[in-house]
């Protein structure tokens, strides 16, 4: 009866023995086979702001807290603790450093994006002063725009009476022109002659070519290479005020300079083509 | 009093201490999932006024997924289940949120840079068409 009782004891702690084993057993492979899934992810994503020259990884409160909940998440997987605490802290630093990475992008898109405007601000107050500038001077040169082109208006004073030279200022006017005509390449220009009423057709034809010629040699003298130019008189035709009046006449007394548009031909530009 | 009853009573107050620290260890849990939630729910409002849901669908999405997933915990007593959810949520929310931000600065970035060669364009343009009136 004793052996009988010892050996049903016997029977229950080897029993006891294996499940004990089973369950160690058991929760070994549980152990072992965790999933590390989310933790290579959260190493990749806490890796690539680090590398991310834009992440402060010293001043980066994101950064900071993706890199505890690493290790939090590293530290749960070596120690084999629950597959749902491994993957909650590897989803935190993954999202943490992702979100890291995408503020510090956004800081520096942004002051870039300040830069440009600076930039652009600079140049367009330089582009107002440029025409302001531009502007003042068509004032300066009487500069008028119209159908032909801008039309500039060299006045009977720059010329001497009953002179084809053209006057100091008429030089200066000139080489202003010619600088615009350097600067603009495509475009082509016409000088047109005029006078008064006073005198016969024919000299007045001659002095108004003269003074057109002259205008013409100027501008080539100052750098305009000459086929970009045509000149013409046209004596007293096109008058533009009273030939009746003193005041008139000497408005009539003129050498108009046109800029044609780009393209435009000055050969097919004079009046009357 | 006998020895007997003595040991009685330190068991009955052991027990009661027990069951009092249990029921404050989960009450905390519950607080804690329920905190983590209303600041799942705050951070997810907070992506919704910056334009999240526009710029940034997918995460806006996940966040809510998992703010329900938490909600559901609560209701299933899971505090701890429930507070991580919530964590994740709002991490999600504001990664979120930080995705709409950096669409909004990439547009920015293009809109400036196009400003800024349109006002070099004209700049140069400028230059050419009054070279000779500067």
């Amino acid at each position: 009866m004793s052996e009988r009782h010892d050996d049903s004891r016997g029977w229950l702690s080897r029993s006891a023995a294996a499940c004990c084993a089973a369950i160690c057993l058991g929760l070994i492979f549980a152990c072992a086979s965790l999933d590390a899934t989310q933790v290579e992810r959260a190493r990749a994503a806490v890796a690539s702001a680090s590398a991310d020259g834009n992440v402060d990884a010293s001043r980066s409160l994101h950064f900071r807290e993706a890199n505890r909940h690493l290790a939090l998440a590293e530290k749960a997987l070596d120690a084999a603790r629950w597959q749902e605490e491994v993957d909650h802290e590897a989803y935190m630093a993954a999202t943490l450093a992702l979100v890291a990475q995408a503020r510090a992008e956004t800081v520096a898109l942004n002051a870039a994006a300040s830069g440009a405007l600076d930039q652009a601000r600079r140049e367009t107050r330089s582009t107002q002063r440029q025409v302001s500038r531009a502007a003042r001077r068509a004032r300066a040169l009487q500069a008028n725009v119209t159908e032909r082109g801008m039309v500039l208006t060299l006045g009977g004073v720059l010329f001497e009476f009953d002179s084809a030279e053209l006057k100091q200022d008429a030089l200066l006017s000139a080489a202003r022109i010619a600088g615009f005509l350097i600067a603009s390449e495509n475009r082509e220009v016409v000088v047109e002659g005029f006078t008064d009423n006073v005198g016969t057709g024919e000299y007045n034809l001659r002095l108004s070519a003269e003074r057109a010629e002259a205008v013409l040699s100027a501008l080539v003298d100052a750098g305009v290479e000459p086929p970009r130019i045509a000149a013409a008189g046209f004596g007293s035709r096109y008058p533009v005020a009273n030939n009746e009046t003193e005041e008139g006449r000497a408005i009539n007394r003129r050498v108009e300079v046109v800029i044609l548009e780009p393209g435009v031909a000055a050969s097919m530009a004079l009046r009357g083509r | 009093m006998t020895t007997r009853t003595l040991h009685a009573g330190r068991r009955t107050v052991a027990l009661t201490a027990a069951i009092l620290l249990a029921t404050a260890c989960t009450t905390a849990s519950g607080v804690t999932g329920q905190n983590a939630i209303a600041q799942a729910r705050y951070a997810l409002f907070d992506a919704e006024a910056g334009g999240a849901e526009q710029m940034a669908p997918a995460e806006m999405a996940l966040a809510r997924e998992r703010l329900v997933l938490a909600e559901e915990a609560v209701g299933q007593s899971k505090p701890l289940r429930a507070a991580r959810l919530a964590r994740e949520s709002t991490a999600t929310a504001r990664l979120a949120i930080a995705q709409a931000q950096l669409a909004q600065a990439m547009m920015q970035a293009a809109e400036a840079v196009r400003v800024e060669r349109d006002a070099g364009a004209l700049l140069e343009t400028t230059e050419e068409a009054t070279g000779g009136l500067q």
